[in-house]
């Protein structure tokens, strides 16, 4: 009961917070940030969920013609388990990688597909990318700081960590 | 042995067409199975985007505390002001509907429905689609329904004073709140009358111009009186929309001509909209009085 609360108020949270900041013109990928943390720290089936949840609130809230955003955040989910499976989940620094990869992955896309541009494509994409790289930086330093920050709050409640995942992992296996 | 290989085919076939009528049912139901978890996110967020907007309206209130006596009171005065200006405008109006209303049965014409406007706040935006849509605090409680015209406060064409200007139409409606897609995007049709030409169009379709939207009116007639500037209203041929709300000014397209010519058929003008997208908070809906 605890494990589903714990996921639900974090899908919750990541939502309502990229919203709010959304309709600042801020663009931070919470989500998607909430998603790969999940994944790695609870298992695919916690980040299914928030990346069905979140996802779907987002597409739904901010009427999205094309409600991309599940089967993208459920990419991220399986990008969090092969870097689980592949790469080192304990060093906070290296964490910068998939955190810039973020908003390329679930926000390019959407951007590119909901905006009008007449015939202009090519720049509109430029556009995208341009804006997305700056939504990359903040998305790097983020996801290691949201992993060391909810890290906290998992340990209280004595949920799986996500600096422990590596460990758990060859534990099980 | 043989018996169970006999009936393998059947079983894979009806199998198959089990997975077949499921796909369908998912193809057939995608629309409203949309439909209703739309609604249900829209409003399960809604006390929660609108906590953030009055927190902020409150915050506004309070930094008017931070300005001086003298200022807020000159501004109270301006304000009465205009109110007493718009009640006897809106008396004078109450009367003409009346008059308009009796001459119309005089003559056995329809009485055309009112438009009550809806006072709505912005609650949420997409930076993806900034210029396309938006969603708003308002909804089927309020009376709201899906097409409904979206205005906002702009300065009038000569710039005396402030006239409601189209923003978009409803898209969809969930109790709390509506998703409005804006002149910029393709979903928007509207039907415009340029009275300076006196002829009507179809406002349509997407497209920056130097980085502004700059939607399409198409199937206007073949005349190459079309000016830059041209003021350009809605026409009230639907009923959903209230005539002579101001849309735009026409504009020069990207190869210089006002107007241009489609298949032989009808020519198709860029129309710079009235409203500023950078910056919509507050908006009115436009809806139908006796729903």
């Amino acid at each position: 009961m605890t494990w589903a609360a714990y996921v639900f108020a974090l899908s919750f949270l990541a939502a309502l917070g990229e919203l709010v900041l959304d309709s600042y013109g801020v663009s931070l990928p919470f989500v998607a940030i909430a998603c790969f943390y999940l994944t790695v720290a609870l298992g695919i089936g916690a980040g299914g969920f928030c990346a069905v949840f979140g996802g779907a609130s987002l597409d739904f809230v901010l009427g999205r013609e094309h409600p991309l955003s599940v089967p993208l955040l459920l990419v991220v989910a399986g990008l969090a388990l092969l870097w689980l499976y592949k790469f080192e989940s304990k060093s906070m620094l290296f964490l910068c990688v998939p955190g810039a990869a973020l908003p390329f992955i679930v926000w390019v896309p959407v951007a590119f597909l909901e905006r009008s541009y007449g015939s202009g494509w090519l720049p509109g994409l430029l556009l995208q990318f341009s804006d997305a790289a700056v939504a990359s930086v903040c998305s790097a330093l983020l996801l290691p700081g949201m992993a060391l920050l909810v890290d906290g709050l998992g340990q209280r409640l004595e949920m799986g960590l996500f600096t422990e995942a590596k460990d758990r992992l060859a534990r099980d296996t | 042995m043989q018996s169970g290989s006999r009936m393998s085919p059947g079983m894979v076939g009806m199998a198959l067409l089990g997975v077949l009528a499921l796909a369908l049912l998912g193809v057939m139901a995608y629309g409203s199975l949309r439909r209703v978890a739309a609604r249900l996110s829209c409003d399960f967020y809604y006390p929660y985007l609108r906590l953030v907007s009055k927190t902020e309206s409150s915050f506004a209130s309070e930094a008017l505390m931070l300005r001086d006596k003298l200022t807020l009171a000159k501004a109270v005065d301006r304000l009465q002001a205009d109110n007493a200006e718009l009640s006897s405008k809106v008396t004078q109006l109450a009367l003409l509907e009346k008059e308009n209303a009796r001459l119309r049965e005089l003559l056995a014409m329809p009485v055309r429905g009112a438009f009550k406007p809806v006072y709505a706040e912005v609650i949420a935006r997409d930076p993806a689609s900034w210029y396309e849509r938006f969603t708003i605090g308002k909804g089927q409680a309020d009376g709201l329904a899906e097409g409904d015209l979206v205005v906002c406060s702009v300065l009038s064409p000569d710039g005396s004073k402030f006239v409601p200007a189209a923003v978009g139409r409803l898209k969809s409606v969930s109790r709390h709140t509506a998703s409005v897609s804006t002149l910029a995007s393709d979903e928007c049709k509207l039907s415009v009358a340029l009275p300076d030409s006196g002829v009507a169009g179809l406002l349509q379709g997407s497209g920056l111009l130097a980085g502004v939207p700059a939607p399409s009116v198409k199937f206007l007639p073949l005349r190459p009186a079309y000016r830059a500037g041209e003021l350009v209203f809605t026409s009230g041929v639907s009923d959903m929309t209230p005539p002579s709300i101001w849309v735009g000014r026409l504009c020069a397209g990207p190869g210089g001509a006002v107007a241009e010519e489609r298949d032989h058929i009808y020519a198709e003008a860029r129309l710079l909209p009235a409203i500023d997208f950078e910056s919509i908070r507050f908006v009115s809906v436009f809806t139908r009085a006796k729903r």
